[in-house]
C-alpha cells in the first residue's frame, strides 16, 4: 500500500493516511486520517512562522539561521545521491534528468511541464522496454 | 484573490510532485514567481521543515501561506497540497486492485523520477549560489559549515536534526560571536 502511495502525486504521507483510513473506515475514515495527519504540523508551523516573523532580525537568530541555511544544501545533496540510485534504471533516464536539470536552470518554465515531460518519456521508455523483452522472448 | 491563488498554486504543486524532495522545485517556482517568499526564506523553510515533524510539503505550504496571507493563507495552501490525496488517492483506494500493479503507473514513474532528480539538482545549484556566494564573494564560513555537514551526513551517517543543531551552533559561533 505504501508503494502505491509513493507512486501517486501529492504528499506521500497524506496518501498513506488516505489509503489506510479508507480501508479502516471508508471515505470518512480516509478524510479524518488525512486531517489528523495534517493539522498538528500545520499548528506547529503556524506558531513557528509567528516566531520567525518576530525574531528573524534578531542578531542571534540571524546567526543561527545562517548556520542552518548552510546545512540545507548538504542535506538536499545527500538525499539527491540517495534518489539517484533508484531513479536511473535505463540509460535514457539520464538524458531525461539532464534535460530537466538544464531546463529548470536556464528556461523560465513551470516545473509542472517538466514533470509532464517525465511522464511522457517514462511511458515511451516503458513501452520500448516491454517490446524489447517480448522480442527476446519471441527469439528464444 | 490571494487565498484562491495560494490554493491553486499548492494544488499544482501537489499534483505535479511525488512526495518529499520532489516537491521543492515546484514550491520554489510557485512561491518565488508570486513573490510570496524570497530565496533566503525558501532556504529557511526547508531547514525548518526538516527540523519539525510533519511532511515537507505541508510544512512549506503552511509557511508560505502564513507569509502571504496569515492563518487563512496557511489553511488554503494546506488544502491545496492535500487535494491530490483527497481526490486521486480516493480513486486509487476505491479501485485498489486495479491500481496496485498498474503498468501505466509503473512506466510513468520511470520518467518522472529522473525528471524530479534533474529539477532537484537545479534547486541545489541555485540554492548553493544564493547561500554560499553573497554579494559577489564566497562566504567561507557558510561553505565550511556545508562541507563539515556533508561529511557528517555521508561518512558518519549523522541524523538530519543533529546535523541541523550542529550547524545552528556553528552559525552562532561564526556569525554571532565572531561576527564574520
Amino acid at each position: 500500500m505504501t508503494s502505491l502511495a509513493k507512486s501517486l502525486p501529492g504528499a506521500m504521507i497524506c496518501n498513506v493516511a488516505m489509503l489506510y483510513g479508507y480501508r479502516a473506515g471508508g471515505l470518512l475514515g480516509g478524510l479524518l486520517c488525512v486531517l489528523g495527519m495534517s493539522v498538528p504540523p500545520m499548528v506547529i508551523l503556524i506558531l513557528i512562522s509567528f516566531c520567525y516573523s518576530a525574531f528573524r532580525n534578531n542578531h542571534w537568530v540571524m546567526a543561527a539561521m545562517e548556520g542552518m541555511q548552510a546545512a540545507v544544501i548538504p542535506i538536499i545533496g545527500s538525499a539527491v545521491i540517495g534518489m539517484a540510485k533508484g531513479s536511473l534504471p535505463y540509460p535514457p533516464c539520464i538524458v531525461v534528468a539532464l534535460v530537466c536539470f538544464a531546463a529548470y536552470m536556464f528556461l523560465p518554465i513551470n516545473p509542472i511541464f517538466l514533470v509532464l515531460i517525465g511522464v511522457v518519456s517514462g511511458l515511451l521508455i516503458g513501452a520500448y522496454d516491454e517490446r524489447k523483452e517480448v522480442g527476446i522472448h519471441g527469439a528464444s | 484573490m490571494v487565498l484562491l491563488d495560494l490554493y491553486w498554486s499548492f494544488l499544482l504543486i501537489g499534483f505535479g510532485s511525488f512526495g518529499g524532495l520532489s516537491m521543492i522545485p515546484q514550491i520554489t517556482g510557485e512561491v518565488l514567481s508570486h513573490g510570496w517568499m524570497t530565496v533566503e526564506q525558501v532556504t529557511d523553510i526547508v531547514a525548518i521543515a526538516e527540523m519539525t515533524p510533519g511532511p515537507l510539503g505541508l510544512n512549506c505550504a503552511t509557511f508560505a501561506g502564513m507569509q502571504a496571507a496569515g492563518i487563512p493563507g496557511a489553511i488554503a495552501a494546506n488544502l491545496g497540497t492535500m487535494t491530490p490525496s483527497l481526490t486521486l488517492c480516493v480513486l486509487a483506494a476505491v479501485f485498489f486492485g486495479h491500481f496496485k500493479n498498474s503498468r501505466i503507473v509503473r512506466h510513468l514513474l520511470i520518467g518522472v523520477r529522473p525528471a524530479c532528480l534533474g529539477m532537484v539538482l537545479g534547486v541545489l545549484v541555485s540554492l548553493s549560489l544564493s547561500t554560499y556566494i553573497g554579494g559577489g564573494s564566497l562566504r567561507l564560513p557558510s561553505i565550511t559549515i556545508g562541507i563539515v555537514d556533508l561529511v557528517l551526513l555521508m561518512k558518519y551517517k549523522v541524523s538530519i536534526p543533529k546535523v541541523l543543531l550542529f550547524s545552528v551552533g556553528m552559525g552562532l559561533v561564526f556569525f554571532g560571536v565572531l561576527g564574520i
